[in-house]
């Protein structure tokens, strides 16, 4: 297993008593690709950066283990370092730190993370043409100031390639098509399914079904309420699209009743 | 005569004021030239007339001399220059090249100095003339530190530029000071006839860390119509030193000038440029880098004068500030009542890393005519998480993190040496080693 989440229950860290993650429950083997659905609310974005590290948040219990080391007691960085990446709904601008400096700097920290030595400034270059080359992506992109002046659209971009620069072992994708236009939208998609590998997973966050019918993932979670409620494969995602989250919720909250 | 009273000072101001008039006393026994002891005795007169400034003035709001006050100065104590080998001064010096004049302790060193094959026709610089010295006068409205710096004026530098002379090499004057509690007061003039061009590096130092020092200078740069000066003060006295410097530009009908002061050392430090627009569509560029850490007090000030059409103006001012640093930010645009189609522009930004470091920014815009576009934008905050976070999910330390986005913000106004990647590189590697 890459990943294995238990119960896992987290809130903002200066609202106490106002849980967002309650019980959460996950599972992912290397290669596979999870999709995570779910209504505003529901505890998407939480999921995302506790998994990544976001200091604002306060785990209250569970655990996550990620190819056998406890992730909760790692750094971001040092999440990074062993694998796990992060696309952010709203990546960051960074005035003067250009893409280059910011992207060598992090693949030299992850390759000196696996005992590599470190790219000089043309070892560089080269690998990170290969990867432009490999996505489509416009040929400044290196030269330009971390993310000031992109468009929406750019910026995810950026941060697909900067994925594709890193290799990561599992990339979480925090809901990445928020915002895009159909084109943008597939050239997400179309660097999402050029870096699938047998060896890397992927963890889908998003609010829309688009994006899904163009990455087709293996298994779709629904979450609500800091949970998953249901769990299936590609064909949820259209069961979704037909009837909405009401009628999930709604089933899910009789059967709790029923329960009690 | 108006009776004008004397003002009251602290007994510290008074005792302080008493020991330089002293040393301004034996100056004048020393270097008996009739016109500079006139000069130091109207300076004299002018210091007990006025006083020493205290945070009581609107000008001193926010910086304190009382540390300067607290100390004893001499001016050259040692009658023969102190001899350095070129080896002894490598640290400080470019590694391009420049028409380089050095002075130890005041004393200019032939043997340091260098790079006079660069010296083309049109181009003369005087040194320690005293009719060339005493030939700047002091303003109305000028503060007790240029008169402090008549009161013991010894030395300076005369530069003149010929009309349509463009001068290759930077002319790089380098100040060290290596004997513990001497004043310097070095005095600069330039003269750029019609459509010349230079660059000007002025550079001060201590030979070590353990050299205290205070220099207190006055540079005064007239530019002739169509002429082009970019100057630079790299100030990087040591961090128990004092450094005053009062710069003021004259400008001609389309000259342009850009002064960057770039501030690491000192103590307690203040720097103001005043560039006065004299001539239609004239140019002014201003930047600064101020870095400071431990209890550094840093002050940088301009005062931009737009008296003509047409006349353009840009400023960028950035402050990092760490442990218990404070900086201190004034910039004046004034527009006279006939510069119409003034185009003026200032900012200043100050990145704070510790919760006690301190800037107090004061822009200000004072406008007497009715079609001009003059703006000012000043912020002021710590470094943002969000950037921390971001390059920490690429795998980069949070330490690593910080240093990249704080060289990036300071270093911004480094971009204007982008057509000479030496003198570029070299900043920052001056810059990035303090940080």
């Amino acid at each position: 297993m890459l990943l294995t989440v238990k119960n896992l229950h987290a809130q903002v860290a200066d609202e106490i008593d106002k849980p967002i993650l309650k019980g959460l429950n996950l599972d992912i083997k290397p290669g596979e690709v999870h999709a995570i659905m779910g209504p505003n609310g529901a505890g998407k974005s939480t999921l995302s950066s506790v998994l990544a590290g976001r200091e604002d948040y306060e785990i209250t219990d569970g655990t996550v283990e990620f190819s056998g080391d406890d992730l909760l007691a790692l750094s971001p960085e040092e999440r990074a370092r062993k694998g796990v990446f992060l696309a952010f709904q709203y990546p960051v601008e960074i005035p003067g730190v250009s893409n280059k400096l910011f992207m060598q700097t992090a693949v030299n920290a992850i390759r000196e993370e696996n005992g590599l030595p470190a790219l000089d400034m043309f070892d560089f270059d080269r690998y990170a043409q290969s990867k432009i080359d490999l996505l489509k992506m416009p040929k400044d992109l290196l030269d330009r100031s971390v993310n000031v002046g992109f468009s929406g659209g750019e910026k995810k971009r950026n941060d697909i390639f900067q994925m594709a620069l890193l290799e990561p072992k599992l990339c979480i994708l925090d809901e990445t098509d928020s915002g895009l236009d159909i084109d943008a939208m597939k050239v997400v998609a179309n660097g999402v399914n050029s870096l699938r590998s047998p060896d890397r997973s992927f963890i889908v966050v998003t609010h829309y079904q688009r994006l899904l019918d163009y990455i087709k993932p293996d298994f779709v979670h629904v979450l609500f309420d800091g949970k998953i409620i249901q769990s299936g494969g590609f064909e949820l995602v259209h069961a979704l699209e037909e009837k909405g989250y009401d009628d999930m919720i709604q089933a899910h909250q009789q059967l709790q009743h029923n329960q009690k | 005569m108006s009776s004008i009273i004397p003002r009251k000072m602290s007994p510290a101001a008074r005792q302080f004021l008493d020991k330089i008039m002293a040393l301004s006393d034996a100056l004048n026994e020393r270097m008996a030239v009739k016109a500079l002891i006139e000069k130091r005795q109207a300076a004299k007169q002018q210091l007990l007339t006025m006083g020493l400034p205290t945070r009581k003035d609107e000008d001193w709001q926010y910086t304190s001399i009382q540390s300067l006050l607290q100390q004893a100065f001499s001016l050259k104590h040692v009658q023969e220059p102190i001899e350095l080998t070129t080896a002894q001064i490598q640290t400080f010096l470019p590694n391009f090249d420049t028409i380089r004049l050095v002075f130890v302790d005041g004393f200019f060193s032939e043997q340091l100095s260098g790079g006079f094959d660069f010296i083309p026709d049109g181009l003369s610089i005087e040194m320690a003339d005293a009719d060339a010295i005493q030939t700047i006068n002091l303003s109305e409205k000028a503060d007790a530190f240029q008169w402090m710096n008549e009161l013991m004026l010894d030395q300076g530098v005369t530069i003149e530029l010929d009309a349509r002379v463009s001068v290759e090499a930077p002319l790089h004057i380098l100040y060290i000071q290596t004997q513990t509690a001497e004043v310097l007061s070095p005095r600069l003039q330039v003269r750029l006839g019609q459509s010349s061009q230079l660059q000007l590096l002025q550079q001060y130092v201590c030979l070590t860390e353990e050299v205290t020092t205070w220099v207190n200078g006055i540079s005064h740069i007239t530019v002739g119509e169509n002429a082009q000066c970019k100057q630079l003060v790299l100030q990087q006295l040591s961090q128990n030193s004092f450094y005053f410097n009062h710069q003021h530009f004259v400008q001609a009908a389309a000259s342009h000038i850009e002064t960057s002061y770039i501030a690491l050392g000192a103590l307690l430090s203040r720097h103001q440029s005043v560039a006065t627009q004299q001539g239609d569509a004239a140019e002014t560029d201003q930047d600064s880098i101020v870095l400071g850490r431990g209890q550094q007090v840093m002050d940088t000030r301009t005062l931009t004068q737009h008296q003509a059409l047409h006349g353009h103006s840009r400023q960028l001012h950035k402050l990092v500030l760490a442990d218990e640093a404070r900086g201190v930010f004034n910039g004046m645009i004034e527009v006279a009542k006939g510069a119409q189609k003034t185009d003026g522009q200032m900012d200043t930004k100050s990145l704070l890393l510790s919760p006690k470091a301190k800037v107090d920014a004061k822009p200000q815009l004072e406008i007497y005519a009715d079609d001009v576009k003059c703006s000012h934008g000043c912020a002021a905050g710590q470094i943002d998480e969000d950037q921390i976070f971001y390059a920490q999910a690429r795998g980069i330390r949070r330490s690593d993190a910080m240093q990249l986005i704080t060289q990036a913000f300071l270093l911004e106004p480094l971009d204007k040496w982008q057509t000479q990647p030496e003198m570029q590189a070299w900043l920052t590697k001056l810059i990035v080693q303090k940080l």
